[in-house]
């Protein structure tokens, strides 16, 4: 219903009254105090108004056309009228005036005389009656923080008084308190990847008061971390947690967000340099890190080598990695998780969204699946141009080379009931390379889970997961001079998993998990088949691998006392190798070779041929200081019955996986941590000390000459190693402000030993040497600069000692040519590596209600153009080489030794 | 501008790689002992070279090892003094016995050392040698640093042969002998006359690339070695001369053949690797390559190099490439065995050696 008393002269009147509010001083105390009461349930604002205008007399004017979409969705109890309009219109394009102790005048912002731009500017929250001002010197807020844009909880949002110090966050449900004197203040409210809010108040007494906070105007969707009631508990340690806004602040390579680059920001975390797949977690190889994506693991987790990880960082959701202190639900790894959930889809409305990048590209579509907006579903996808811009090259090099991938994902995202959600994902990646060379890698993984959560309760969640996951690689290997002898080269690996936890919640005090997992593995070592017909090439086949790997676990997280918190688990892993297979037995006297072979055992089809199992002890705890912060400690043992065979130090696509056997044992790691953590200025800052140390049994050395490809019996070229690592990793950061980042830095050693019998399984002399992943120091500085709202400025500086190497010592002649003499294994190291990236990113519009929104990111990695080695080798080359051309001489190559620009378009519709 | 943005794209991505010469500090250790040893049926052939090894970057002259005891001994036969010739090169006067094995054993500064057992192969034999046309493709770095692709006619030879249950592997050598021609101008007025006699002048090039092998192929049931490259000569014979007044004529290549063992076989392979081991996407782990001689007073003791035992047979061919791949080529096995020395030339008369298409 139109007020007329507007509709007729509406300009006339607002300038009147306009004029009267600005110029005139105005006791409205009485209809400000006015206290509403009423639960309000889609009721339009119109309706809303008309109810306040019965009850308490008061009038509103308006123009019906400002306020026809605004519906009203509270409760209030008692709360004075000042406060209802101020929740009703915070953050809204509309606001209020009282106006002659009865009447509101409801107007756009910027109509009063304030430019529109100002719009955003807070207005004052009163909490508490009126009546009581002067009455209190300190009160209690309560509240919750919100996402603006669909009411849900934010976890983790600092609620910061920059005038006392005092800050709180929220839990897990989006709630806080906050205690404050009385008065005036201003908070500010920040949580990653939203635009801070400050907001005044004016604190009367004891009361309530919800923020709503908006997604900054990015397009990388947010992914937030969560506490997670099945995952990590009150004394978690060692994790690391990155979200979106971390990943799409920091400059990298061809400005693709990237989700495993930035982790290897984080303290404890490293890689090998550029071009290397995966990551390395305190010490550890890569195989020793289980990737899952929605409880599926990833056995590949790079595209191109290296360049690119497989997750396409639209599709990311929460990003969760624990080094240590792992819960008792996962095992398989014995370095670390990262357990990657993938987003389930918007349900308010389809979206699509995406990135124009140099060399690839990415788009993004999600939103409700039905009417209902609880189903949904999210379809994503990555390509590359990079064969195009190779054939666009004079370079015959490259116009004779392929190098492209792809990846799809998707998500349906099923509400069967209130309580109960089925999510079910997939995934297809695939690889294409080939350097001018006479061969074709094709590589990539096919995976899908579905994990099914029913809240039997208040108290107790089941939640099943199904994970399949798949590998391949092939090699397709021409011989230019005889099409008989071409043939490919096939491995692979397959997996297939059920995992069930039953979570039973009793308080908020008290949490206990329990659960299995069974595990099936088939691996495809190798297989020969000929191109061509008619071929030299014998069709030849590895025995494939079957085995099946059971997990069963509990863990109980409870508060021991208001100040400790523990949480004790414990996890039983089995492991069988399974027939069909022929174990050959060796003599023990003899090292295990060709030679040593004495007989053979056969075992049929699902006969265990070879049965390991182990107690897996989890512990974590916690001790809150009276100072502020806490110290935490943990303990952990994992078994890890599956490993990558690779004699490279960095991992290729090439490399295959290995399950453990009658010859080759399961690695077995413990791991105790201690930390002290500390939030300084109430989670404006967070920092925390922590030493790990690391005892490894059963890795995998190679012999000299170790052939790995096609080979029946690996185990004759493989030596059993134990090893030790340990570390001191720094972390601290800072989560708000125009200026925030952080630093890290890692101080860490992991070593190797081959203590073994037999000369042959012998390497340094039985001597302790360093792993190719031990980089003592290693520092990461994050720093990201908000200079207005629509720019931004990133950077980051990345310092760490050079990876250990094996380099020639000596030389001598061997019928007319140069051969060298190595140096005993990773005696020697590479110079240190250090390189700083930055970035300049450019919001397009800050208007949200925009359809189309498109942002520019300009960056350069690399800036100084440092050329970091990646590798460090010798050769005879006359033509570079400006000394002794008869001689030897060492290089070393750089893959980035440039400056490397890029540019960056992300949009969203 | 669309050019320059593809460019740009492609800098960024494949062309920021680079390689710089580097010298890292390396530990000075003490010399060790390098046995160089090949006998074969060729007693030219016959003798074992001690010596030392040298630092990384050292530009010393090579430490030969002299006044050792050395000797070869046939098991369940005769043991033969091997005689220093010249420092560090010793020398034996039998020859060894196909399907015969035999040890080496070195006396040198109070320690022995000892081979392993090598069998004596049979005489190796290549059935078949021909030529094949290829383009060669070969990346030179321009001034500015870029590689560049260079595309080289050339004359591959190859050859085929037996694999036999006792003889699977071979391995080859050679030397292409080009023969040249210059024929003087006649002299300028006043001195005008008939021209100078002709000279005729050959140069030799060697295989000095990784060792070139042949055995069965990976996964191939094949009783043949098929098309094996030995080694490709351009058909532009000027390419290998130093002056453009001499005139390429025709090539002489010697190619030598030696049946080697298995483990010789993957020995050499594992050099190879060394040769080869530039840097490489992977960085592989690099393989220490041991031989089969070890220290019998101190096994901790590591010897390096390689005792061989090889079965040898040489062939000499004559070709004339044309200059392209649409003329004919003459090819013509040698049975005149020479001794041709490494270049020169005569005036007026051809050496004795010299082949053409007519002899």
């Amino acid at each position: 219903m139109k007020n007329p008393l507007i509709s007729s002269s509406l300009k006339v009147i607002f300038a009147f009254s306009l004029l009267l509010l600005l110029h005139l001083p105005i006791s409205a105390q009485d209809i400000q105090e006015k206290k509403i009461n009423g639960k309000f349930q889609k009721v339009s604002l119109q309706e809303f108004f008309n109810t306040i205008e019965k009850e308490h007399h008061i009038r509103f004017y308006y123009r019906s056309e400002w306020i026809k979409t605004y519906v009203v969705n509270q409760e209030f109890k008692e709360m004075p009228l000042i406060q209802v309009l101020n929740l009703l219109f915070e953050r809204q394009p509309l606001s209020f005036r009282f106006f002659q102790n009865n009447s509101v005048v409801i107007f756009p912002k910027g109509t009063d005389g304030k430019n529109l731009t100002d719009s955003d500017s807070p207005q004052i929250m009163v909490i508490g009656d009126p009546l009581n001002v002067g009455r209190y010197s300190t009160a209690k807020i309560k509240g919750k923080v919100l996402d603006g844009k669909n009411n849900e909880p934010l976890t983790g949002a600092i609620i910061f008084h920059p005038q006392t110090g005092i800050g709180t966050n929220t839990n897990s449900s989006g709630k806080y308190e906050i205690d404050l004197p009385t008065g005036d203040h201003t908070l500010q409210v920040s949580f990653m990847g939203y635009e801070v809010l400050s907001q005044k108040i004016k604190l009367i007494e004891n009361g309530t008061a919800d923020f709503e906070l908006f997604e900054e105007s990015h397009n990388l969707e947010e992914v937030t971390i969560k506490g997670d009631d099945n995952k990590a508990s009150k004394a978690q340690m060692s994790m690391v947690k990155v979200n979106a806004r971390m990943m799409r602040e920091l400059p990298v390579l061809m400005g693709e967000a990237d989700v495993i680059k930035s982790m290897i920001m984080m303290p404890g975390v490293q890689s090998t340099g550029e071009m290397s797949s995966g990551f390395n977690v305190r010490g550890g190889n890569t195989d020793q890190n289980l990737v899952l994506m929605d409880g599926a693991p990833v056995f590949n987790t790079s595209h191109l080598f290296g360049f690119f990880s497989m997750i396409n960082p639209d599709a990311v959701k929460d990003v969760t990695l624990f080094k240590g202190g792992i819960p008792a639900s996962f095992g398989e790894r014995v370095s670390s998780i990262m357990d990657i959930q993938l987003k389930e889809g918007n349900t308010e409305n389809i979206r699509f969204y995406g990135g124009i990048g140099l060399i690839t590209s990415r788009f993004t579509l999600e939103g409700p699946f039905v009417k209902k907006k609880k189903s949904t579903f999210l379809i994503g996808g990555r390509s590359t141009y990079s064969d195009w811009l190779m054939r666009q090259s004079k370079s015959a090099q490259f116009m004779n080379s392929v190098a492209h991938f792809y990846d799809v994902n998707g998500t349906l995202n099923l509400a069967l009931g209130t309580n109960n959600n089925l999510k079910l994902i997939g995934y297809v990646g695939n690889d294409v390379f080939n350097l001018n060379s006479n061969s074709l890698y094709t590589y990539g993984n096919i995976i899908g889970s579905a994990t099914w959560k029913v809240n039997i309760s208040k108290t107790l969640i089941s939640n099943l997961n199904l994970a399949y996951s798949k590998y391949n690689f092939q090699l397709d290997q021409k011989d230019p001079s005889l099409k008989e002898d071409d043939y490919t080269l096939f491995t692979g690996l397959e997996y297939g998993s059920m995992k069930y936890i039953l979570s039973w919640l009793p308080n908020e005090k008290h949490r206990i998990n329990a659960g299995f997992q069974t595990i099936g593995y088939k691996v495809f070592p190798g297989e020969i088949v000929p191109t061509n017909n008619p071929t030299n090439v014998i069709p030849e086949k590895v025995a494939n691998e079957q085995s099946a790997e059971l997990g069963a676990f509990i863990d109980d997280d409870f508060d021991l006392s208001a100040s400790t918190a523990l949480s004790i688990g414990i996890r039983y892993a089995r492991f069988m190798s399974l027939g069909p297979t022929t174990v050959l037995n060796y003599d023990p006297k003899q090292t295990i070779n060709s030679g040593s072979v004495i007989d053979s055992t056969v075992f049929g089809s699902g006969e265990t041929a070879k049965m390991y199992h182990g107690i897996e002890p989890r512990l974590a705890l916690k001790f809150d200081l009276q100072s502020g912060g806490s110290v935490r400690l943990s303990y952990q043992r994992i078994h890890q019955f599956m490993n990558q065979i690779s004699n490279t130090s960095v991992i290729s696509p090439a490399d295959f996986w290995k399950s453990a056997d009658a010859h080759i044992s399961p690695l077995v790691s413990d791991q105790f941590a201690v930390g002290l953590f500390k939030t300084p200025q109430k989670g404006l800052f967070e920092t925390s000390v922590e030493v790990y140390y690391k005892n490894l049994q059963n890795l995998m050395e190679y012999k000299n000459g170790a052939v790995l490809v096609m080979n029946h019996h690996i185990e004759a070229d493989i030596i059993n190693a134990d090893g030790y690592a340990y570390g001191l990793e720094l972390y601290l950061r800072k989560n708000a402000g125009r200026l925030n980042g952080w630093v890290s830095y890692t101080y860490s050693r992991t070593m190797r030993q081959t203590d073994n019998f037999f000369s042959e399984e012998v390497i340094n002399a039985r001597k302790y040497y360093p792993s190719v992943y031990d980089k003592p120091h290693d520092l990461a500085t994050v720093l990201n600069y908000q200079i207005s709202r629509r720019w931004r400025f990133s950077g980051n500086f990345v310092l760490s000692s050079g990876r250990p190497i094996t380099l020639p010592e000596q030389k001598y002649t061997f019928e007319g040519r140069q051969v060298v003499f190595y140096s005993d294994r990773n005696k020697y190291r590479m110079p240190p590596y250090h390189r700083v990236d930055v970035s300049i990113t450019i919001d397009e519009n800050l208007r949200r209600k925009r359809m189309w929104k498109g942002s520019w990111t300009f960056s350069v990695y690399n800036l100084y153009g440092r050329k970091n080695p990646y590798s460090v080798f010798y050769r005879k080359d006359p033509s570079i080489q400006q000394t002794d051309k008869n001689q030897y001489a060492i290089y070393k190559l750089s893959v980035i030794g440039v400056p490397v620009p890029s540019i960056t378009y992300n949009f969203k519709f | 501008m669309r050019k320059g943005f593809i460019y740009l794209a492609l800098f960024g991505t494949l062309f920021v790689s680079c390689e710089e010469y580097y010298k890292p500090y390396l530990e000075i250790v003490p010399g060790t002992l390098v046995v160089e040893s090949r006998l074969t049926n060729d007693s030219l052939q016959n003798f074992v070279r001690l010596s030392k090894t040298r630092d990384f970057y050292s530009s010393n002259a090579v430490e030969w090892i002299t006044g050792a005891k050395v000797e070869l001994i046939q098991i369940f036969g005769v043991t033969t003094k091997g005689i220093e010739v010249k420092p560090g090169y010793y020398t034996f006067q039998d020859k060894p016995v196909v399907g015969k094995s035999y040890i080496l054993w070195i006396s040198y500064n109070k320690n022995i050392y000892e081979s392993e057992p090598v069998v004596m192969p049979p005489l190796p034999k290549i059935d078949s040698l021909y030529t094949i046309h290829r383009i060669e493709k070969e990346y030179r770095t321009n001034g500015y640093g870029t590689p560049e692709l260079f595309d080289t006619p050339v004359r591959e030879i190859n050859i085929d042969a037996t694999i036999s249950h006792k003889l699977e592997y071979y391995r080859f050598t050679w030397r292409a002998i080009i023969q040249w021609e210059y024929f003087p101008p006649p002299p300028p007025p006043p001195n005008a006359g008939p021209p100078g006699p002709p000279t005729y002048g050959w140069r030799s090039i060697y295989d000095n690339a990784s060792f070139n092998m042949a055995g069965p192929k990976d996964f191939s049931t094949s009783d043949k070695v098929q098309k094996h490259p030995v080694l490709s000569l351009a058909y532009n014979g000027q390419s290998y001369l130093d002056s453009a007044t001499q005139i390429p004529a025709n090539w002489i290549v010697i190619v030598d053949q030696y049946g080697i063992t298995k483990n010789s076989f993957d020995y050499h392979e594992k050099l190879n690797k060394q040769f080869s081991a530039e840097g490489s996407l992977f960085d592989p782990v690099l393989t220490q390559v041991y031989g089969n001689i070890h220290c019998k007073n101190d096994p901790s003791k590591i010897v390096l190099g390689f005792f061989d035992v090889n079965s040898y047979r040489q062939y000499r061919y004559y070709f004339n490439f044309g200059t392209g791949p649409d003329n004919q080529v003459i090819q013509r096995r040698l049975n005149r065995y020479f001794d041709i020395p490494d270049y020169g030339d005569t005036i007026g008369i051809h050496p004795e050696f010299w082949e053409d298409n007519y002899y």
